[in-house]
């Protein structure tokens, strides 16, 4: 990815200054760089005048919004009825530990986030991973491992 | 002025009257734990349900935010209350079976052990959110909220540090119902900032 | 406006939590006996509103203007209260709460009788308050003048943009104004911003064309006095001996740090060991170097831990840049691993594909500098590793400079040694909560990088906007309860300008001979040691003077039994912790009565000595513990003040115990019962002070020494804590010396000439100077009859030759 990603400011300023767009700011920050940090949400919050204990509380509800930075890869296990019957759970185990860390998190060389997902809607492929925004469907052990050495050599 | 009955007594009182706050005008205990009288009710614990009954037909109205309208019949201590106290009070002992409090109420209403699962023996926060209403409107600083979602829900400060905006005023530890405040207020206060050396050149 | 009180009293039954527990009926029967209670109901639950409309219709029938509700906790419920009978005039604090409930129902095993009593006392001595509260007219805050930006950082230019976009006009004090000028030296204070400066450019441009905006080209600010809404600026223009003067509402003051050279010991030497700032005018004005470049992020080795991910940013910035540009140039950037990485997944991901390597290292192996290689170790495998460089970039230097502090020292602002400018202001009410960043912006203030200073800018300039717009429609109000100095009576010593923590006291403007000095209601805290200080008594709370204290300590002191006594209790630690004994249903000994103060800094020694005058067997007066004192040091000043009443007991043979100071905490109201319960045990053990005319001129005495003695008064602030000290006032290395050589000594003299004038005041006869030293037991007078002469209290006659004195009428 080549572009200059938007500074905060310039995300803002799409914006008037009302709590009502408090929601679409936290989103565009969220897409922009995949998380929203601290100095971000205390920008929002300025600008758009909700105190920062609500802005908080609005961003900590939301599943969508990720407060601590994610990896450069993101992994989504579904879990989705199919999936899960299909073994989705097992999957996730296994991933778990290949990259040393639970579920919801990333790992240390921020290379990967581990996510859990509800229906992606492939369900006669389960069980399925979104590896980025690729959706690698029959997952099996052995998939996994080819699927990150894939990553790993890009 | 509206009238209406309490178990069959007939209640008189202004509009805008809550039917919590006619039946304590008259008297009537219906147990709460969610709401206080300094702040805006909630109806969060469900505990203060009534019994509106219409002909054959009736609905529980939680009575804290049910208004008060010409003409209704309340009852207080029907089975159908009963029930729901006696579920309720077994949930809140599952879920706070660290609360001193809950364990008398609950007492007071017969229930003395909960057929739910107890996840974590020393927890007294049931989530009433009173804390965070008394900081917003009384105290006007909002320093903490409800935070995360479902299961996960706690009370907290942005960001689970000590509060920057919070003065250490303890009006939330005084309004808990349950004790719970007491044992949290010590990760939400800092000591007041003082960074005062003297002017130097 | 001295209106006549008229006194309602509400008691709360509370369901079942006050009424069985405390006779209600045999309260509302003593009370309404009471001539100076015009009304009295017992009711359900006042607070709800069916209560409330009760109220209000028995408000408008009996014509009351003031209120006492014996409920529960005060704290929570007066706000309902106030706002609920807004509309029958009680807008100015005419409404007290009594905690019937916590502090009497709940925490004894007396009888419902015996509560009923002590009910009645506390409730009677709120009432007796109340008839001696003159509320004040509610002031409105003037912001005629436009608000001010000073300080010339970068975020004065989002402030003044801001202020424009509400439409407010501003004005903006620049030293530089030249654009390319202004940009260039960006980066002294903020290295790695370029992609952001054409967007700075079209800020600067705007707010230089601004109709809104008023600039004051090349000014430096050397003069600032005024309190808020009315300010009055000295500016040095472009180097004139002419002073320019400026009237302002507001000053938003935005200060950036010049950043300086690392330190010698890394190596730095302007050639191949820059720093970022230096660096940056290379990378973006000249060629980019060829060759190895490592920017080592060296902030935690010379202890700037906390900036160490700024100077990560605008290394990958600059590095970013000049591996975009150049296939020549390698960049890496080693920072050490305390510190997370502040880049995105993306920014990773394109560091990679630049071929930009973003190094950790140990933090325990500091790295070091040789020729040609640059030396560390990394985490996993403790192996130690070389990088190879042409150049090393280190951080910057954060520190503030000459030109911060001289500009922070004209504002009033307070410094620590390389940290950053702070504003004194305490943090007592909800509206000071963001204090510093209405009025502060930059990086002085706070760590942070271009866009959050400018972000700063903006949220002053939106909040200043919001206080003006509120003070144009007449809705800017100080809070009710503030200091005011009377002009008339300051004899300008300064006493309450070094004791204010909240710096809202300076020096009025004036021709300079007396300098009586003024208080800034919109920075009081009202924390009131400075009323309690003054030497002349020049200084009232308003709406919470010391009257109004007296007259409660004195009705509640006149109530008390001979095993009771008055506890003054602080409203951030001992009142609530009273109130949550209360909602914990602690048991604890009853003898004690609760007053509850905003801060114990506030209690004038004259309440405690009025106490005991009016009959209180003892005085206990609980604040909050050293060090967390809401209003800096009012639990030290308070500590001075018991002191010397202790002093005072001491020479007219009283015991000292008798008046104690505690400390609680309002989590910890178990601690808060006990110190009830010790001090009971205290006052039980000592009885009431005997009740013979000696002993009671003698406590008259202390009441006029304490209140009106100027010497003694002023003695005694001297020697409070003042807001920079660093120790508890036990440290202090003279103390011992001074306390027993001037103090003691001074205080020994007035007390003998207090007590001579106790006796002309009371006896109203004449004195020869025999009689009146058997009196006093005192063997040498002379010199206190001549000052009381002098003063004209007394004068002098002569029968056969022997001086008699009489009071002066």
């Amino acid at each position: 990815m080549d572009h200059q990603v938007e500074a905060i400011d310039e995300i803002l300023e799409h914006y008037p200054e009302e709590p009502e767009f408090l929601i679409f700011l936290l989103q565009d920050i969220q897409s922009a760089y995949g998380f929203i940090s601290k100095e971000s949400m205390q920008m929002v919050s300025d600008y758009t005048g909700v105190p920062i204990t609500q802005a908080y509380s609005v961003a900590t509800f939301y599943q969508s919004f990720r407060l601590e930075p994610i990896g450069e890869h993101e992994l989504r296990v579904c879990l989705g009825t199919a999936c899960h019957l299909k073994g989705g759970q097992r999957i996730v185990e296994e991933l778990e530990r290949k990259l040393n860390i639970k579920a919801g998190e990333t790992t240390e060389d921020m290379m990967y986030t581990l996510d859990t997902v509800n229906c992606v809607g492939a369900c006669a492929l389960a069980p399925v991973l979104l590896a980025d925004e690729k959706y690698e469907t029959n997952i099996t052990a052995s998939k996994i491992k080819k699927i990150l050495k894939k990553i790993e050599s890009k | 002025m509206i009238k209406f009955n309490i178990n069959d007594t007939e209640v008189e009182v202004e509009p805008g009257c809550t039917v919590l706050e006619a039946a304590r005008q008259y008297g009537i205990e219906i147990p709460t734990l969610c709401y206080h009288e300094s702040v805006a009710p909630s109806g969060a614990c469900r505990l203060c349900m009534v019994e509106l009954k219409d002909g054959n037909w009736s609905k529980l109205v939680a009575s804290c935010i049910y208004p008060a309208a010409e003409g209704i019949n309340i009852y207080t201590e029907t089975e159908r209350v009963h029930n729901v106290r006696k579920w309720l009070f077994e949930m809140l002992l599952s879920k706070c079976p660290g609360s001193n409090e809950i364990k008398e109420m609950a007492s007071k209403y017969g229930v003395t052990s909960t057929q739910f699962p107890i996840e974590n023996t020393d927890e007294k926060c049931m989530l009433c959110g009173l804390c965070t209403r008394v900081c917003e409107e009384v105290v006007g600083l909002s320093a903490i909220s409800i935070v995360d979602r479902g299961v996960h829900k706690k009370i907290g400060s942005p960001f689970l540090v000590p509060s920057d905006v919070c003065v250490a005023c303890g009006c939330c530890v005084t309004i808990c119902p349950t004790g719970a405040m007491s044992a949290r207020i010590d990760a939400v206060r800092r000591t007041p900032d003082v960074t005062l050396t003297p002017l130097a050149l | 406006m001295n209106e006549i009180s008229k006194t309602g009293v509400f008691l709360c039954k509370c369901g079942k939590k006050i009424e069985p527990l405390v006779d209600l009926p045999a309260l509302e029967k003593k009370l309404t006996a009471e001539s100076n209670i015009i009304y009295c109901e017992t009711l359900p639950y006042p607070c709800l509103t069916p209560g409330l409309n009760h109220i209000i219709s028995k408000i408008r029938e009996n014509n009351l203007n003031r209120l006492v509700i014996a409920g529960c906790e005060g704290r929570l419920m007066l706000k309902k209260f106030e706002k609920a009978l807004i509309s029958e005039g009680f807008n100015k604090g005419q409404i007290d709460v009594v905690n019937l409930r916590d502090h009497v129902a709940n925490v004894s095993d007396i009888t419902p009788e015996e509560k009923s009593d002590k009910g009645a006392k506390l409730i009677k001595a709120a009432v007796a308050e109340m008839e001696v509260f003159t509320p004040c007219d509610q002031e409105t805050v003037n912001m005629d003048a436009p608000p001010v930006i000073v300080g010339g950082g970068i975020a004065s230019f989002s402030a003044a943009k801001e202020l424009s976009r509400q439409g407010i006009d501003s004005l903006l004090s620049l030293e530089e104004t030249d654009t390319d000028s202004i940009l260039n030296n960006v980066c002294k204070f903020f290295p790695g911003e370029r992609p952001n400066y054409s967007r700075l450019e079209k800020l600067i441009k705007e707010v230089k064309n601004s109709s809104h905006v008023t600039i004051i080209p090349k000014s430096k600010l050397s003069k600032v006095s005024g309190i808020t809404g009315i300010y009055s600026l000295s500016f040095t223009v472009d180097n004139e001996p002419d002073i320019q003067k400026y009237e302002a509402s507001t000053i938003i003051t935005c200060i950036d740090r010049e950043l300086s050279a690392p330190e010698k010991k890394f190596g730095y030497d302007g050639a191949t060991v820059l720093c970022q700032t230096d660096f940056e005018d290379i990378v973006w004005n000249k060629l980019i170097p060829k060759g190895n470049t490592v920017f080592w992020i060296n902030d935690y080795e010379s202890d700037q831990g906390k900036f160490a991910q700024l100077s990560a940013r605008s290394a990958w910035v600059t590095g970013k840049h000049m591996m975009e540009k150049s296939q020549d140039s390698k960049v890496v950037i080693l920072y050490n691993e305390q510190m997370p990485l502040p880049l995105s997944a993306q920014e990773r991901a394109l560091s990679r594909k630049l071929g930009l390597s973003l190094i950790s290292y140990d933090k325990s192996i500091k790295p070091v500098l040789q020729t040609d290689y640059i030396n560390f170790g990394t985490v996993n495998d403790r192996l130690e590793h070389e990088l190879p460089w042409d150049r090393i970039i280190l951080s910057p230097v954060h520190k503030t400079d000459k030109k911060t502090i001289e500009t922070g020292r004209i504002l009033g602002l307070v410094y620590a040694e390389n940290d950053f400018l702070n504003t004194d202001h305490v943090r007592v009410r909800p509206e000071m909560i963001g204090h510093k960043e209405t009025y502060f912006a930059g990086s002085a203030f706070y760590p942070c990088n271009l866009e959050t200073a400018l972000s700063q800018g903006r949220k002053a300039g939106r909040k200043n906007g919001e206080l003006v717009k509120k003070a144009q429609g007449g809705k800017l109000f100080p809070p009710r309860f503030v200091s005011f100095i009377d002009p008339d009576k300051c004899v300008s010593c300064g006493q309450c300008q070094a004791l204010c923590d909240c710096n809202a006291i300076s020096i009025a403007d004036g021709d300079g001979a007396i300098s009586p000095r003024i208080v800034d209601p919109m920075l009081c805290t009202g924390g009131g040691t400075c009323a309690a200080a003054c030497p002349y008594q020049a200084i009232t709370i308003k709406n919470n003077t010391n009257e109004q204290r007296e007259t409660r300590a004195a009705s509640l002191s006149n109530q008390m039994a001979d095993d009771e006594f008055v506890t003054f209790a602080c409203s951030w630690s001992a009142l609530p912790a009273a109130d949550n004994a209360g909602v914990r249903n602690l048991k604890y000994d009853h003898k004690g009565h609760i007053i509850g103060v905003p801060c114990v800094g506030l209690i004038d020694a004259s309440v405690m000595a009025k106490a005991f005058v009016e009959g209180a067997p003892g005085v206990l007066i609980v604040g909050c513990v050293p060090e967390d004192c809401h209003h800096s040091f009012g639990v030290d000043h308070a500590w001075s003040r018991i002191n010397l009443m202790k002093k005072l007991f001491s020479l007219c043979g009283f015991e000292r115990q008798r008046i104690a100071f505690a400390h609680s905490d309002l989590n910890r109201p178990e601690e808060f019962a006990n110190t009830m319960g010790s001090f009971s045990k205290t006052v039980a053990s000592l009885g009431p002070i005997e009740n013979t005319p000696e002993n009671k001129a003698k406590l008259k005495s202390i009441y006029r020494l304490v209140k009106y003695n100027s010497r003694i008064r002023l003695l005694l602030s001297a020697g409070l804590r003042r807001p920079w000290e660093t120790t508890y006032k036990g440290d202090q290395e003279y103390t011992l010396a001074y306390d027993r050589e001037d103090f003691t000594e001074a205080l020994k003299e007035e007390l003998i000439k207090a007590r001579l004038e106790e006796i002309f005041v009371t006896e109203k006869r004449s004195f020869n100077i025999k009689e009146l030293k058997e009196t006093l037991s005192e063997d040498s007078l002379i010199e206190q009859l001549d000052e009381l002469d002098l003063e004209g209290v007394i004068t002098h006659s002569y029968k056969e030759g022997i001086p008699f004195y009489t009071l002066c009428n």
